[in-house]
């Protein structure tokens, strides 16, 4: 998630073992110097050969005249409305058909997915994404098997959360539910619109009778609860969900106007996970989400 | 020693090893001083970042108010919409909504309220205080302090369509975690001054059209 991204930007200068790792010839095209300089750290130590780019022209002139095991590009770096990373895959494929393309970006809509697969890019990545993850799909890419799982002396690079875009014929992964539960109108909206950019599927219910229902159909990841609800209160509706076994263990994050300490400490004590006080902050309410089930 | 095929490594010569660490040395204090100066960077965007998601949440509660306003054409669906955002996006419970009604004696008639006593109201109502004020001169009252005005008063919003008031909003004391207004309230105040007195009127319009009989007889 957004804050996430930058945190920890600075990769470790040591490396890990480089002996789990192939020397791959890897060629990073991004306008970001920041991006580049922790992707050539991270893989150079891991034995790999790392060639960095910083806009369209510099990349096709290094895809022409030298070879690479795998591409990692950036969609944007033109600008906002640039799609510099699917015209470098589509180069690729004409100049260098046995490269595997990686896009890595935080405009993964549905329309750019099926440009990318259009573009014959192999991997669509999510940013904000962990280099671990980046590292792991791309032994996956190269190798056609599951990566090695790194082992506890791995130390995190980066801090680049991931999801991927399956490969073609690998079986897609379902999305993250959330389900928001509020009897208004105007804080349901709100929600959706603060979550629309992010790769969760929303569900809505408006009491916390019809939440608790919906959570057991549903079987979300997490949930946004309202407190002052009709039919059953949000602490009510919480109780219950905590009472039943297969809601039991599902995050919850009180969304309320009643945020004094007495209600808060009833909200901690019935079972919710996390509190957010009205008027969202949406800033604040990406990072709860992203604390509990990640992205 | 990890082996690297570099030949420095194998040869036991004392002064090359000196020359290879301090060429090392200073190729670590080189990275040293880029990866701070990186840091310093993505802490830039990262501020800016957080700038820029800041403005699309009020960008949002904007959107969202202006979406619900409209939304319904039913008059107790417009009043319901004006205090959800009056609750939940401006972060007050405690509000009261009065139409302009010139043939009563104050004026004004009370359409709705949320979190305020009885007594409260028929006070402010029975003034000619901010309230009336406000009504007649179409301009918006707030309070330096949330709930430093008269009564507690936070906000008074003008109901307008064209420079015609048509009602006028009361905002009270502000949620406990809110510690005061911000210049996006502000913008809610305007939204909701423009908005939903064209959406009330438009309510009224629709109903009393509903309420015409279908065939006229003579």
């Amino acid at each position: 998630m957004p804050l996430a991204f930058y945190r920890g930007m600075t990769a470790s200068l040591s490396s890990t073992n480089p002996a789990r790792h192939p020397a791959l010839r890897i060629l990073c095209v991004d306008d970001e110097e920041s991006i580049l300089f922790s992707v050539k750290d991270y893989f150079s130590g891991m034995g790999c050969t790392v060639d960095t780019a910083r806009n369209r022209a510099a990349a096709q002139a290094l895809i022409a005249s030298n070879t690479y095991d795998v591409m990692l590009f950036d969609l944007r770096l033109a600008g906002p409305d640039s799609n510099d990373g699917l015209e470098l895959a589509k180069f690729t494929r004409e100049h260098s058909p046995g490269s595997r393309v990686m896009l890595i970006t935080a405009y993964a809509s549905p329309e750019i997915q099926k440009q990318a697969g259009a573009s014959g890019v192999d991997r669509l990545l999510s940013k904000p994404c962990d280099l671990k993850d980046v590292d792991r799909n791309l032994l996956e890419l190269v190798s056609g098997a599951p990566a090695p799982a790194p082992t506890e002396s791995d130390t995190a690079r980066g801090v680049m959360k991931m999801k991927t875009q399956p490969a073609a014929g690998a079986e897609a992964k379902p999305r993250k539910k959330i389900l928001l539960v509020d009897d208004s109108g105007t804080v349901l909206m709100m929600e959706k619109m603060i979550l629309r950019d992010t790769p969760f599927e929303l569900i809505t219910a408006r009491d916390g009778q019809e939440g608790v229902d919906k959570a057991h159909a549903e079987k979300p990841d997490l949930i946004l609860m309202d407190v002052m609800m009709p039919r059953m209160n949000g602490f009510e509706a919480l109780g219950k969900l905590r009472a039943a076994q297969d809601t039991a263990g599902v995050p919850v994050i009180m969304v309320t106007t009643r945020a004094e300490m007495e209600n808060m400490e009833t909200g901690y004590s019935t079972g919710c996970n996390d509190y957010v006080a009205k008027p969202i902050n949406g800033l604040e309410l990406l990072a709860k989400i992203t604390n509990l089930i990640g992205n | 020693m990890p082996h690297t095929g570099n030949p420095a490594y194998h040869d036991h010569d004392p002064r090359r090893l000196e020359d290879r660490f301090r060429a090392l040395e200073s190729e670590h204090a080189e990275a040293s001083r880029r990866v701070s100066e990186l840091s310093l960077e993505n802490r830039r965007y990262a501020d800016r970042l957080a700038a820029a998601e800041d403005q699309n949440t009020q960008l949002i509660s904007l959107y969202t108010a202006a979406q619900r306003l409209h939304a319904s054409p039913d008059r107790r669906e417009v009043l319901d919409a004006i205090q959800e955002i009056v609750i939940n996006l401006i972060g007050s419970e405690e509000l009261a909504i009065y139409e302009r009604r010139p043939e009563l004696a104050d004026g004004l008639r009370l359409l709705a309220s949320f979190g305020l006593s009885e007594e409260l109201l028929a006070e402010v109502a029975h003034e000619d205080g901010i309230l009336v004020r406000t009504a007649r001169s179409g301009e918006c009252f707030v309070s330096d302090e949330a709930g430093g005005g008269p009564h507690g008063l936070t906000a008074c919003v003008p109901l307008k369509l064209g420079p015609e008031v048509t009602g006028v909003i009361l905002i009270f004391s502000l949620l406990p975690q809110k510690a005061g207004l911000l210049p996006l309230d502000r913008e809610l105040f305007d939204l909701l001054a423009h908005h939903a007195g064209a959406a009330l009127y438009l309510a009224e319009l629709l109903n009393r059209r509903a309420q015409i009989p279908k065939r006229v007889t003579t």
